[in-house]
């Protein structure tokens, strides 16, 4: 089934579509999203949150970009949402535990092993992730796409509705960033 | 030294260059069918949830403490007049207990 006729398919209702949908760009949503946020869990939960949004919306879709292009940005949209959340939770968590009594469970020491790298290179990874939690959000999404997703500069560009331009700039400065954080962490730990 | 961190540094760097994409959990599908109607039929658990939240419970307690404070103030200003209202019939009219009570004395 070609685009057009899917999301014909899907405006029309059809249930067949729709778990064609899921089962071609899952992985897609998942992966993006957990680059992003750095947590299986999450990830999985704005995975579902993303297909949910396109169920309820593929009526105003209106195929002027591609599905993967529309899907990335609802995943992008809702991994900001969940970092907002996570630094909101982790401004006013001595609040929260008054109110509620939960404890603040917004974990930034924790390690995070992305389950695509291979096994030799998990440990400079999970060092490349956590500088990649310093980096401005744009950066981050960019440098995301690039990396896990292999997404060219110009399908980046698409996505993130910015210029080629902007987008090489991004990348740009994102590696530097990166560069200049793991650089003072082993200059720290182990210098 | 400085060659070593140099060299981990690009190595950390380029330590993503050959990630496969993690794949989803499974049953995406019919976790997100579930989760579709728990949302569609909670109206109620929204309702409470939103009640429940600290900001609302924090305001609508504070909107009865100053409801209440409106009430007793009301009242005590009320009583106030009253209580003067009444001091002066008594004063008129000569009317108090103490007076009642001479006169039934003075009677054989």
């Amino acid at each position: 089934m070609n685009q057009p006729d899917l999301i014909i398919a899907l405006q029309q209702g059809d249930n067949e579509a729709f778990k064609k949908l899921i089962d071609e760009w899952q992985d897609m949503v998942y992966n993006t999203a957990l680059g992003i946020i750095q947590n299986e869990d999450d990830a999985d939960e704005i995975t579902q949150e993303v297909f949910i949004q396109v169920f309820q919306s593929i009526r105003s879709f209106k195929g002027d970009a591609k599905i993967s292009t529309w899907l990335y940005r609802i995943t992008i949209s809702k991994a900001l949402d969940y970092l907002k959340k996570q630094q909101r939770k982790k401004r006013f968590g001595f609040v929260d535990y008054f109110w509620s009594g939960n404890k603040n469970d917004v974990d930034e020491g924790k390690e995070f092993h992305h389950p695509g790298v291979v096994m030799e290179n998990k440990e400079m990874a999970s060092q490349l992730f956590k500088a990649m939690k310093q980096l401005p959000n744009n950066q981050r999404i960019a440098f995301t796409l690039h990396k896990l997703e292999a997404q060219k500069y110009g399908d980046i560009a698409v996505i993130m509705n910015i210029s080629l331009q902007a987008t090489e700039s991004l990348i740009a400065r994102a590696k530097t960033n990166l560069k200049k954080i793991v650089q003072e962490y082993y200059t720290k730990n182990i210098a | 030294m400085n060659k070593n961190i140099n060299n981990w540094v690009d190595e950390a760097l380029n330590s993503l260059d050959d990630v496969k994409r993690a794949t989803a959990k499974p049953y995406v599908l019919t976790r997100m069918n579930a989760k579709m109607q728990n949302s569609n039929s909670s109206i109620w658990d929204n309702v409470l949830q939103f009640i429940s939240k600290p900001m609302v419970a924090l305001v609508c307690m504070l909107i009865i403490i100053a409801f209440n404070v409106l009430v007793v103030s009301r009242n005590y200003n009320t009583s106030n007049t009253i209580n003067e209202e009444q001091a002066l019939t008594i004063d008129e009219y000569n009317a108090n207990i103490t007076a009642l009570n001479y006169t039934e004395n003075i009677e054989p």
